[in-house]
């Protein structure tokens, strides 16, 4: 065979921003093919939030029935349920979305790919915020419909609230997946139970000075404590406190840079250690 | 450089994983256009060559050129020219075939996707299951899946690993006449990694010998039959893989 004497140029694709939102449209239609042909991945998107919120739902509404001067602790105990889920969805769904790709051995076909790692993980923090979002909302209506609490009953500071939460999820699941990338699935179980590792510390049902010292001080490093905080505030009648909210704003940004630069450092540890096709090991 | 004529270069390519040295210090010239086999048993450094290439694997020491592009620090001009199919690395089960094509489409970014799609799957004759989900293909339809993968951006750098494993004889045959016509057609360069050795024959101008890591031997399969002085490519492989030196 008589071999050409160069290679034709590269070819020119498109304007580069196109291309870049072509592959995370590629990233998104992924999961959205996965979802919307998985009727089990459908349930346990909206399974997880209603069983919670019920649950809590009704202890509050027992503890109102048993001592009258209790409506605190039932706006505080739901709106603690409800926003607490979107913190919950949001790292959960970051991890199980990276599972998805190890499961399906799709690692390698991903890497390999034009889409960047920087893409990929916007696109995968992006789906989980859409995950997590839709995941929250029949739960909110059954919260509405089973217990008469509407959590738009916090008002406009919801919206900081949803979104410092749902950052706070996403680093936090950001640093999840970054420990599975640098120790491999050996590492799945401990992923799983570290995503409710920080439910406690963040007191979302009641006030962080119940928290021993030692935890307090933990505590107060978290984001979502002082969303929490600010939360039960409001529903005691107290002024909103934008202090709090700052500082849980200035704690996300600095949390993840960190889980950023952890997440690229295991991505190049795997693969110097060869673990994106699961060899070297 | 790719303007001279070569498609892959690597420079003193090394990878160790602890004690093992698994590719030692290895330089390759792939000619543009050219079909090179990477031959030898296992453990020889075929995959771990392959994927450095693919940006998979980051050597521990040496330099890799594609397409006139630094490898290690220009990967995204090269990504969309280049894709591959390995029998390591697998095709998201849940989604049909279709979808695992469209969501690759995109990432890759083919104008006019589904065109090119329909037009591969007539090739690949796997337009009847283009609905059916990836994870209910049998061994050999998921090569094709997955061959038409590695088309689907219409590669210049075209890296395959196994391309006819779990191929019937028939369907084999004529993916590597697929596989060379559009070698031939598109001036693309294919580089494999094969243990079939007829394969290797009929496919391939250039072949590259590897053991424990290192480069031993390369030329085209009727000069590594002359170097070794034997009838097929099959008792070549088994006196490399039983470390017989060559006749000469």
């Amino acid at each position: 065979m008589t071999l050409p004497a160069t290679a034709p140029p590269l070819p020119d694709l498109g304007r580069p921003a196109v291309l870049l939102l072509r592959r995370l449209w590629g990233l998104m239609l992924r999961h959205v093919y996965l979802h919307l042909g998985s009727w089990p991945r459908l349930i346990e998107m909206l399974y997880w939030p209603i069983v919670n919120m019920s649950m809590w739902g009704f202890v509050s509404l027992y503890l109102v029935r048993q001592f009258s001067n209790a409506t605190i602790v039932f706006d505080t105990m739901l709106g603690g349920v409800l926003l607490s889920e979107v913190f919950l969805r949001t790292s959960t769904t970051v991890l199980m979305l990276y599972l998805e790709e190890v499961w399906s051995r799709n690692l390698g076909h991903l890497f390999a790919s034009p889409l960047r790692l920087i893409e990929y993980v916007v696109g995968l923090l992006g789906l989980s915020l859409l995950r997590a979002a839709i995941s929250i909302v029949p739960a909110v209506v059954v919260a509405k419909i089973l217990f008469g609490y509407s959590l738009l009953s916090i008002g406009w500071p919801l919206v900081s609230f949803v979104i410092l939460l749902a950052v706070n999820g996403c680093w936090y699941g950001l640093l999840i997946v970054s420990m599975l990338i640098r120790f491999g699935m050996a590492a799945e179980w401990l992923a799983w139970m570290f995503t409710w590792l920080l439910l406690p510390l963040i007191a979302p049902y009641y006030p962080v000075a119940i928290l021993p010292e030692w935890l307090q001080a933990i505590s107060w490093a978290l984001p979502a404590t002082y969303v929490f905080e600010c939360m039960k505030a409001l529903a005691a009648g107290h002024p909103f406190e934008s202090g709090y909210l700052l500082k849980a704003l200035v704690l996300n940004i600095f949390y993840m840079i960190g889980a950023g630069v952890i997440f690229y450092r295991a991505y190049q540890d795997a693969r110097r250690r060869g673990g994106l096709l699961q060899m070297g090991e | 450089m790719h303007e001279s004529g070569i498609s892959i270069e690597t420079r003193r390519l090394r990878k160790v994983f602890g004690d093992l040295v698994a590719v030692d210090d290895i330089d390759l010239e792939i000619r543009v256009g050219s079909i090179t086999a990477l031959l030898g048993g296992n453990g020889a450094g075929k995959t771990t060559t392959m994927a450095m290439l693919l940006g998979l694997l980051q050597p521990t020491a040496g330099a890799i050129t594609m397409l006139g592009h630094d490898l290690l620090k220009d990967r995204a001009h090269i990504a969309p020219s280049v894709n591959f199919s390995s029998p390591y690395v697998d095709l998201p089960n849940r989604l049909t075939v279709r979808q695992n094509l469209t969501v690759y489409g995109h990432f890759y970014g083919v104008r006019d996707h589904a065109t090119r799609i329909a037009h591969l799957a007539e090739q690949l004759q796997i337009t009847e299951l283009l609905d059916r989900k990836h994870g209910t293909l049998s061994a050999g339809q998921r090569t094709r899946a997955t061959l038409a993968k590695s088309l689907l951006n219409e590669p210049r750098i075209l890296l395959l690993d196994e391309p006819t494993a779990s191929l019937d004889p028939d369907t084999a045959d004529w993916v590597r006449r697929l596989l060379l016509d559009y070698c031939r057609a598109s001036g693309a360069t294919i580089f494999m990694a094969s243990h079939n050795m007829y394969e290797v024959e009929r496919m391939c101008d250039d072949v590259i010998v590897m053991n424990k890591g290192r480069i031993v031997n390369r030329g085209s399969p009727k000069q590594l039959l002359e170097t070794y002085g034997r009838e097929n490519l099959e008792e070549v492989f088994l006196d490399i893989a039983r470390n017989r030196t060559a006749a000469t």
